[in-house]
C-alpha cells in the first residue's frame, strides 16, 4: 500500500505551501513582539512616543501569537484559551517593563492568574489551584513584604535605566524563534521530508492504521478522574523518596535563611551599622 | 468515519500541546529578557519566577499529551525549590540591602573581574 510518487510529490508541495504561512506569521510576531520589548522596557531616556508605539506593537504581537495557535477544536474551547494565554502573556510582558517593582510584583500576580488558568484547562487541577496558593498566597507575599522593607521612596535611578535592552530583546526573540520552530515542527509530523515520499508514504499507511485501532469516541484523558487522589498515590507511591528530599530542603532552606539573617545582624552590629 | 472521529481529538490534542508549550515559551523568553535587563533585584528574581512558569506550563502540557503524571509532579517539586529559593534570595537581597541601601545589582560591579569596564549610569 505504497501511494504514488508524484501524489505524494504533489502533497508535499501543498503542504509545503501552506505550512510555510504559520511560520511566516510567527516570525512577524516574534520581530514585533521583541521590538516592543525594547520600545517597552526602561532606557532613562525615552521620547514621547516610545511608551504608544511599543504597546501598539505588542498589541499586534499577541494577536499575531493567537493567530498563530492551533485549532483546540470547539470555539468556546479556543476563546477560553487564548483569554487566559493573553492574561498570562501579557502581565509576563508588563512585569520586566514596569518600573515600579511594587506593579511588577502585582503584574506578576495577574500573571500567576492566567498560568493557573492554562493549568486548569491542560487538565492540571492541583497544580492551578496550588500555584495560586503558593505562588501568590506565600511567595508574593514575601516579595511585598521585602518591598516594603527595603524600597527608598520613589522610582530609584536602577529602576528607571535597564542594562542593555536592546541586546536582551534580541536575545529573547532568537530563544523564542528557536522554541517556535521547535514546536512547529514537532506538531506538524503530518509533512514528509523530501527525499523519502517511499517513507512518508508508509508512515501515513502506517498512522492510519494506528488511527483505525483509537474507538470512535475520544477516551476521556486518563489524568482527569479521581484526578487528586491519583495525584497524591502517585506522589506518595512513586516519588515517596523524592518527598523526603524535598522535605528535607525545605527545611534545610528555613534554616538557612534564619542562620543568614542573624549572623548578617551580628556583623551589622559589630561594624556599627544600623540593623533594623 | 471511525478515523476521522480519532484524528480530530488527536488534532486537538495536538492543538492543545502547541499551545500550552508556545505559552511555555514566551513565558520563559519574558523572563530571560526580565533577569537580562532589569536592575533592580527583587525584579530579577520576579523575572526567574515567570521562567519557572513556563516551564511549569510545558511541562504540564507534556503531561496531558502524553497522559502520565510525569509532568505533574515536578511541577510540584519546581513549587517546592521555588518557595526555599524565594525564601534564603530574599534573605540575600535584604542583606545586600543593609549594606548598600540600594536594591541595585550594579551595586555590586566590585565582585566583577577586573579586566570588564565598569558600568555607569
Amino acid at each position: 500500500m505504497t501511494l504514488p510518487v508524484p501524489f505524494a510529490g504533489d502533497l508535499l508541495a501543498a503542504t509545503g505551501l501552506t505550512a510555510a504561512q504559520p511560520g511566516v506569521l510567527m516570525a512577524v510576531a516574534v520581530m514585533t513582539a521583541a521590538v516592543s520589548l525594547w520600545l517597552l522596557l526602561p532606557k532613562g531616556l525615552e521620547s514621547r512616543l516610545a511608551r504608544p508605539v511599543g504597546l501598539a506593537l505588542g498589541v499586534v504581537a499577541l494577536a499575531s501569537f493567537a493567530l498563530a495557535g492551533r485549532r483546540l477544536g470547539s470555539l468556546g474551547e479556543e476563546a477560553v484559551f487564548a483569554l487566559v494565554a493573553l492574561v498570562a502573556v501579557g502581565s509576563a510582558a508588563a512585569t520586566i517593563v514596569t518600573r515600579s517593582p511594587v506593579y511588577a510584583a502585582i503584574w506578576f500576580a495577574m500573571t500567576l492568574a492566567g498560568v493557573s488558568g492554562v493549568l486548569l484547562i491542560l487538565g492540571a487541577q492541583f497544580l492551578g489551584v496550588a500555584t495560586i496558593v503558593v505562588y501568590a498566597g506565600a511567595i508574593l507575599v514575601m516579595f511585598l513584604f521585602v518591598l516594603m522593607l527595603a524600597q527608598p521612596a520613589g522610582l530609584a535611578s536602577y529602576d528607571r535605566v535597564s542594562s542593555e535592552p536592546m541586546l536582551s530583546a534580541i536575545a529573547g526573540a532568537v530563544l523564542v524563534g528557536l522554541l517556535t520552530i521547535s514546536i512547529g515542527r514537532l506538531s506538524a509530523p503530518d509533512t514528509p521530508l523530501a527525499g523519502d515520499a517511499d517513507a512518508g508514504a508508509v508512515a501515513a499507511a502506517s498512522r492510519e492504521d494506528a488511527a483505525a485501532d483509537v474507538p470512535a469516541t475520544v477516551a476521556p484523558d486518563p489524568l482527569f478522574e479521581d484526578h487528586v487522589a491519583r495525584l497524591g498515590g502517585e506522589l506518595f507511591g512513586r516519588h515517596l523518596i523524592a518527598v523526603e528530599a524535598a522535605g528535607v530542603l525545605l527545611f534545610v532552606a528555613l534554616v538557612g535563611a534564619i542562620a543568614v539573617v542573624t549572623r548578617g545582624e551580628a556583623a551589622a552590629l559589630a561594624e556599627g551599622r544600623p540593623t533594623r | 468515519m471511525i478515523s476521522i472521529l480519532a484524528t480530530e481529538g488527536a488534532a486537538a490534542s495536538m492543538g492543545l500541546l502547541h499551545d500550552g508549550l508556545l505559552v511555555g515559551a514566551l513565558l520563559f523568553a519574558l523572563g530571560l529578557v526580565g533577569i537580562l535587563t532589569r536592575r533592580n533585584m527583587i525584579v530579577m528574581f520576579l523575572s526567574a519566577e515567570l521562567m519557572l512558569q513556563g516551564v511549569s506550563v510545558s511541562l504540564v502540557s507534556w503531561s496531558r499529551f502524553h497522559g502520565d503524571w510525569g509532568g505533574h509532579m515536578l511541577v510540584i517539586f519546581v513549587l517546592t525549590v521555588a518557595a526555599c529559593e524565594a525564601a534564603v534570595a530574599l534573605v540575600f537581597v535584604l542583606q545586600a540591602f543593609s549594606r548598600t541601601g540600594r536594591l541595585d545589582a550594579n551595586a555590586w560591579q566590585s565582585l566583577r573581574e577586573a579586566v570588564l569596564p565598569k558600568t555607569i549610569d
